[in-house]
């Protein structure tokens, strides 16, 4: 195992919680590495997982990595027999990927490709296929965050392989999508409209129950291209064929929101956002539609819904990656606001904070919005400079359609999400 | 069919979304309601979280399993108070996992709940063959247990070699000399045993059963149910035999030297081929 990630992670600790997450997580993949070449008995395992559990437990703030970390934990003494020969390895490499997942959202992106890496070469050769491909599949979408697009490419492409293996079809067209993705990002527009009408075509026929996934990566297409109009249709038939649940409509809303936001109809993507904000089940979603209110506010030139919005995310648990996004929406809005020196300090955290944890498509866009920044400070501008984007007045018949049904959707979700919290919705006997 | 669970608020909303128009749902709150209802007359699938069972529980469940095989879907975390109870159900009954979190979670569940499989059929076929799986190597013996019994397990022979820790070769001999049919034709088996019951007593689009369970095309269904049972899938869910009966089929075609049909050819089947 290349421990390298971990111990530049422990050297790069400043703080008595940073040392023990990354101690603790160093010696839990070594102790994993040794059960994997059966170095060391089951009783040895209960005994050091318990001992490292303990002084997991001993961190000051609990972060979305350490829960993580407690699970592998957790997991790791039914690895040895005789207490679960194929379900103790399953649950284990499972666990193995969260945790990896979990590091990559947070601080340390090249600890979190390990750990999914290592993770997936073990459940390959296990055999135990589907937890090898979910392991690839994060790991690609990790390495194109990452701009490393070759590697993530091989890597989604082996988990469609390893999926197809498996009969897991979700995994196989996710990672199916995650090509795709991949291709818009380096620009093959063309390539990728083509490349997910195929996948998309496979999904209705092989599991339609992820079609709403291809919907909005097709959408995210369009939006790119500049065909407004086809994107929000794809994303509101995505919305349709999710299932009716919060976990089920909330992607699919934030994007509605962000494409008619491009649209120029900043009024139904603000009702969207606001209902995701409040009453979607995952915090890094609510975090997620807060970002996309703030980047909205910033585009209107709203300042009471942007300081509102920089407010709600001020007092947020957020990933680095929505850290980043943040700092540069600030400085599009301060921007927009012709307060140029609180601009160019919020782009230039979020040009550190893009470069220190290697989000180089953000580092890009920081960049851009720098040299826009420093032109109108040359220019000499010390006023508001941006006028609101405007708003449409009419709308195409099918276009008012959806946006009444996109609002009407935002409402009858919180509705039902006040009925559950009641507790009279939950159908428990 | 019938689903009973015991499970959270957040999760039995996630089941009845799953299972929609082609069964019901109703949600219990204790063991002891979950125990009536895996004793009731009425055949059904029971979904449990493990980390609302304690161990009297678990053995209830495994006691009642016994008596009456159901199936059972096991939606859990990856936590210490869910791994124990677990394990026991993965030992001794035909208890399917998904796992929160998972990023195949939907899914999973999905197949879990529509094509649970017959546990009857399972268990039955497993102990039909129990002769000759027990001249088998240990990790293979338990795989092949496992993957008749609940009809999930690895879809290919490499895979199940892995998965039992052997050479593909070595396991190739060890089959025939326990006089078992080949790893294609076993995992052929497994997978209608997956999907026996969604044929037989659903009505769930023999297209999507196909599609689920991994099948390239209907038309592969029909010909793993036609070799198999000798009919197709249509007409195993216009005249479903008796589990004694579908087992007995099964258990000719994957015993070597029994009587050989003269349609033994079964294609691997599988989407990614």
């Amino acid at each position: 195992m290349n421990v390298v990630p971990f111990l530049e992670a422990l050297s790069a600790a400043t703080t008595d919680d940073e040392i023990i997450r990354a101690r603790v997580g160093l010696a839990t993949m070594q102790l994993y590495a040794s059960m994997v070449a059966q170095d060391v008995a089951a009783e040895q395992v209960v005994t050091t997982t318990e001992r490292l559990h303990a002084e997991l437990q001993g961190v000051g703030r609990i972060t979305p990595p350490d829960v993580a970390l407690g699970r592998v934990l957790e997991a790791l003494p039914y690895w040895p027999p005789p207490a679960g020969p194929v379900l103790g390895r399953h649950a284990v490499h499972l666990a193995l990927i969260r945790y990896g997942e979990a590091l990559f959202k947070a601080l340390e992106p090249a600890t979190g490709i390990e750990v999914l890496t290592r993770a997936a070469i073990d459940a390959e050769l296990a055999g135990d296929l589907s937890a090898a491909a979910q392991a690839r599949l994060i790991a690609g979408f990790a390495l194109r965050a990452r701009a490393q697009w070759d590697a993530s490419w091989e890597m989604y492409g082996r988990a469609h392989e390893l999926a197809g293996e498996a009969g897991e079809h979700e995994i196989a067209i996710r990672a199916r999508i995650g090509q795709g993705n991949n291709m818009l990002l380096r620009g093959d527009l063309p390539g990728a409209r083509t490349h997910l009408r195929a996948v998309a075509m496979r999904a209705r026929r092989s599991c339609p129950e992820i079609l709403w996934r291809v919907l909005l990566a097709q959408a995210n297409v369009e939006s790119l291209g500049g065909n407004f109009d086809l994107a929000i249709a794809l994303a509101y038939r995505a919305l349709s064929v999710s299932d009716p649940t919060p976990e089920g409509q909330y992607p699919a809303l934030v994007d509605l929101a962000h494409f008619f936001t491009d649209y120029g109809v900043p009024d139904v993507a603000r009702e969207a956002l606001t209902a995701v904000a409040t009453i979607a089940p995952e915090a890094n979603i609510r975090v997620q539609a807060q970002l996309n209110l703030l980047y909205l506010a910033a585009q209107q030139a709203d300042r009471p819904r942007f300081d509102a919005a920089a407010e709600s995310l001020a007092h947020s648990r957020k990933t680095v990656h929505q850290q980043a996004l943040i700092e540069l929406f600030l400085a599009q809005g301060y921007r927009a606001f012709g307060e140029l020196a609180e601009a160019r300090a919020a782009c230039e955290r979020a040009l550190r904070t893009a470069g220190e944890n290697a989000l180089h498509q953000i580092s890009f866009q920081a960049e851009e919005e720098c040299q826009r920044i420093d032109s109108a400070i040359r220019a000499g501008v010390t006023a508001r400079t941006t006028a609101p984007a405007e708003a449409r007045t009419t709308l195409p018949p099918r276009m008012r359609r959806i946006a009444a049904a996109v609002v009407a959707t935002a409402r009858s979700a919180v509705a039902a999400d006040a009925v559950a919290g009641t507790g009279v919705g939950s159908g428990a006997v | 069919m019938n689903y009973v669970a015991l499970v959270s608020a957040t999760a039995l909303q996630r089941v009845q979304v799953i299972v929609g128009p082609h069964g019901s749902v109703s949600g219990v709150s204790t063991v002891d309601a979950l125990l009536r209802a895996m004793r009731s007359a009425d055949d059904g699938c029971i979904v449990v979280d493990p980390t609302m069972l304690d161990r009297a529980g678990t053995e209830a469940i495994v006691a009642a399993f016994r008596d009456m095989p159901r199936s059972i879907v096991v939606y859990a975390p990856i936590a210490r108070e869910a791994l124990e109870p677990s394990v026991t159900l993965a030992q001794q009954t035909a208890a399917q996992f998904v796992f929160h979190g998972a990023p195949n979670e939907r899914s999973a569940l999905g197949h879990a709940l529509l094509l649970a499989p017959d546990a009857a059929l399972g268990v039955a076929l497993t102990a039909a063959l129990d002769p000759l799986l027990v001249q088998l190597p240990h990790q293979l013996r338990l795989t092949l247990a496992s993957m008749l019994r609940t009809g999930t397990g690895p879809a290919t022979g490499e895979a199940l070699a892995a998965h039992a820790g052997v050479a593909r070769r070595s396991m190739d001999r060890a089959l025939a000399a326990a006089g078992l049919e080949s790893s294609r034709f076993l995992i052929a088996a497994a997978r209608l045993v997956r999907v026996y019951r969604a044929i037989v007593a659903s009505r769930l689009p023999f297209r999507q059963i196909a599609a689920m369970a991994g099948y390239a095309s209907q038309r592969t269904l029909d010909h793993h149910c036609t070799t198999f049972f000798g009919h197709s899938s249509a007409r195993l869910r216009r005249h479903p035999p008796s589990v004694a009966v579908a087992v007995q089929k099964l258990t000719e075609h994957l015993t070597l030297g029994t009587a050989v049909t003269s349609d033994r050819h079964v294609h691997s089947g599988s989407a990614a081929s």
